[in-house]
Formats: structure tokens, sequence, C-alpha cells
């Protein structure tokens, strides 16, 4: 075993930061980039094909307790299961896609981006399971008022995850 | 956005009361709180109309429900929501590194 699969490292081959609507005009970036976590080191060929995907939707909804000024149809897909050599669990692909959208009236300026914290090792040095920080962050601002809120997620080589919503991570 | 109906002065209804109220919140409506919309009520709106650009002529639409709506929803401290909707989340077992190679 080599020091990099001791120590549980990990590559993440993706790139995950995107910009989704700006100024009321929707310019909806779905799938593009991705993030994932495999053996430091390895070649995709050294890896079997992941278990499965799996999948976490949600709605956000803008201010308003009857009227919501937009609303954005979001969904985390990971891939998780991959194999190495036999064994561990890795994540070979995890997205964030905007599957429907509305922004209503209120001329907003809305933001939607992602940041990936580091990857730490869930499992033990010979079964490693790495744990990937997910953060999918919304900022609406319009000429009253200004807020936002992260969506916080932990996904898992073997499939596990989760999230909760931070809506005091706010920062202008 | 919803059912809200386009009010005009003259109307009566519940939902010029919801009117009213939004209204005394954000300082346009000094007037009794009930279920008229009279020329008190329609002065207010064209106030809060002028002062936020909307060009609705003193009707209340589908744009001043949204400004009254949003302007309460602010002074309340009301924020993005998020809605926690269907998910898949099956799981594997986890074998050693190298455990396929000892058995193969």
């Amino acid at each position: 075993m080599s020091d990099d699969e001791k120590e549980g490292g990990f590559d993440n081959l993706g790139k995950f930061a995107w910009e989704v609507v700006k100024a009321n005009r929707p310019k909806v970036n779905v799938s593009a980039d991705y993030v994932n976590a495999i053996p430091k080191g390895a070649e995709w060929n050294d890896l079997t094909a992941p278990a499965g995907t799996n999948y976490q939707k949600w709605k956000w909804l803008g201010p308003g307790l009857i009227l919501h000024d937009f609303e954005f149809v979001m969904q985390l897909s990971w891939t998780y299961g991959a194999r190495y050599r036999g064994g561990g669990a890795y994540i070979t692909n995890a997205t964030v896609t905007v599957n429907d959208y509305d922004v209503g009236i209120g001329g907003y300026d809305i933001d939607i981006s992602c940041r990936i914290g580091n990857i730490e090792n869930f499992g033990s040095e010979r079964a490693p399971i790495p744990a990937i920080p997910i953060d999918v962050t919304l900022k609406w601002s319009n000429w009253l008022s200004a807020g936002g809120g992260t969506n916080r997620f932990k996904v898992y080589g073997h499939g596990d995850y989760s999230a909760y919503y931070d809506d005091d991570s706010y920062e202008p | 956005m919803a059912d809200e109906p386009e009010l005009a002065e003259g109307a009566e209804s519940e939902w010029v009361t919801h009117l009213q109220n939004w209204l005394q919140s954000l300082g346009f409506y000094n007037g009794t709180i009930d279920t008229n919309f009279g020329p008190v009520t329609a002065e207010a709106v064209a106030q809060a109309q002028q002062q936020y650009g909307i060009n609705e002529n003193g009707t209340v639409g589908r744009e001043t429900w949204a400004l009254v709506e949003q302007a309460r929803a602010v002074s309340e401290g009301s924020k993005a929501q998020v809605v926690w909707e269907d998910s898949q989340v099956n799981q594997v077992e986890v074998p050693e590194i190298g455990s396929e190679e000892a058995t193969a």
C-alpha cells in the first residue's frame, strides 16, 4: 500500500464553481462542473464503475411568506461506490444542477455558487471512504433588501450524505 | 404567485383588509382597517405605487401585491427558504483494498 493510500489521500480532478443567474437574466450552467474523489495518484482505469447515483433535490424559495419572488429547483447528485483494487468506495462525480427556476418581478440579482471543502477520509486506511463537503450558496439582492443562505452537504463514497440549511451564513 | 384579486376603489372583501394591514405597516395608511376599499385606501395605494414606481394607476394588481408582500416579508425578517424534496440514498458495503485480489 502506498503512502497516499495509507493516508487515505484523494485526488479531485473536477472543478466546482459557477454562477447561475445574474441580474434576472438567467445563465444556467447545468452539469457543466463537477467534483470527484478518487485515490491519490490513481488512473480512471484503476477504478471499477460506480455502484450507482444518489441525489437530493430541494427547492429554494425567495423571500415572501405568501408570494415568493423567485424559486429554484436544485439537485445534488453523486456517483458512489467505485472500488480501487477491490476496496474502498470512491466518488467519481458530483454535480449540482438547476432543474427549474422562476424569477419573478422585483429586480433581483441572484447568485448561486458552489464551494468544495477539504476532502476527508471517513473510512479506514484500508477501506477509504472519501467525504466531500459541498456548500451551495444562494445570494439575492434588490433595491429593498439582500439576503441569502447556504445548503451544507457532505457526500460520502459509500453513498450516504448529510445536509442542512444554514440561513445565518449570509455575508453581503 | 397566486390568487390575489385585482382590486380598485369600491371593492369590498377580506383582501382589502390584508391590503390595508400591509399599507399600514409600510406607513402609507392610517385609516380604519376594514373590508372597504375607500378613498383613504385608494390614496395610500397611490402613494405606495408612486414611491415604488408601479404603474398600475391605483388598481392593486400583481405588481402591487408582490411589492407589499415583499416589503412586509422583509420587515418581518423573512429569509429565503429551503424545501427539501425527494432523494435517493443507496449505500454499499466497503471492503478493504486488496480484498478481491487476496480472494482471487
